[in-house]
């Protein structure tokens, strides 16, 4: 029976572990790794949405804030708004696989409006108060903006 | 109690770091900034409290709002460290198919 030398033996050995490399490389293919969901225009859109909504909404509580015409009541419309384009934004964002990132925060943003909501309704007094609400939605909005534009990929 | 801002800015960047992990170096200056603006935030509601300027009910649900926020922060940058990995990996792939096909001296893949 013949037996492979020792050189022989090494050289066999690296072939196959050659062919090995060559196969897998081969199976990986056109199949880039993908870590998380795709930039998604819609959900830039929504997003810009809810910004240009909340900063209308802050600018006139800032200039109302102690007045009547800074109750809650005056505000029920844009609640509603509100809540439903959240609501749109989470169904958009749901949909979309490797989105559980995105997902999971819009999902705190919207518990920060019901926040907003609750705590409106028992009056806001105090220009500190308005900006320092205003200041977490702004960095809520601008950190998922932030996060869909990565998405682009290259954009870090 | 008295909030200790730096103490809570700590524990922040801490959860960060874990959160971040290998791309902590990359994001950690941004990272930093905007937790400390969270920590701000923080004093100010107990502050607000203590001056009276806001309900106990509203400090609690502002504290809520707070740490949502400070979530949402975390969570975007976990997205972004993910899309550096992705861009990593994809690059070392990249390069090993190139040497590959180089090697051979024709596109095998």
């Amino acid at each position: 029976m013949h037996k492979l030398t020792l050189p022989s033996q090494i050289s066999y050995s690296r072939s196959i572990a050659a062919l090995w490399v060559v196969l897998v490389l081969a199976l990986m293919q056109g199949c880039a790794v993908k870590l998380i969901a795709n930039y998604d225009e819609h959900t830039d859109q929504a997003l810009m949405k809810l910004q240009r909504s909340f900063a209308e909404f802050f600018l006139v509580l800032e200039e109302t804030v102690g007045t009547p015409a800074s109750a809650y009541d005056e505000y029920r419309n844009f609640y509603r708004q509100v809540k439903v384009d959240a609501g749109a934004l989470k169904l958009r964002v749901d949909a979309q696989p490797l989105n559980d990132i995105s997902s999971q925060a819009v999902a705190k943003l919207i518990d920060n409006i019901g926040l907003l909501e609750e705590i409106h309704k028992e009056g806001i007094n105090d220009i500190e108060v308005v900006t320092l609400i205003k200041d977490d939605f702004t960095l809520s909005l601008t950190s998922l903006l932030r996060l869909e534009l990565a998405k682009q990929r290259g954009d870090i | 109690m008295a909030i200790n801002k730096s103490a809570l800015l700590k524990q922040m960047v801490k959860a960060a770091k874990v959160v971040l992990e290998d791309s902590w170096p990359d994001l950690k200056e941004v990272a930093i900034a905007e937790l400390r603006g969270i920590a701000e935030g923080v004093k100010t509601i107990e502050k607000l409290r203590l001056q009276g300027k806001i309900s106990q009910r509203q400090a609690k649900l502002l504290l809520r709002m707070k740490r949502n926020t400070a979530q949402i922060v975390l969570l975007s940058f976990k997205g972004m460290g993910l899309i550096v990995v992705e861009n990593a990996l994809n690059a070392a792939f990249k390069v090993a198919r190139d040497t590959v096909n180089t090697g051979l001296g024709f596109r095998l893949i």
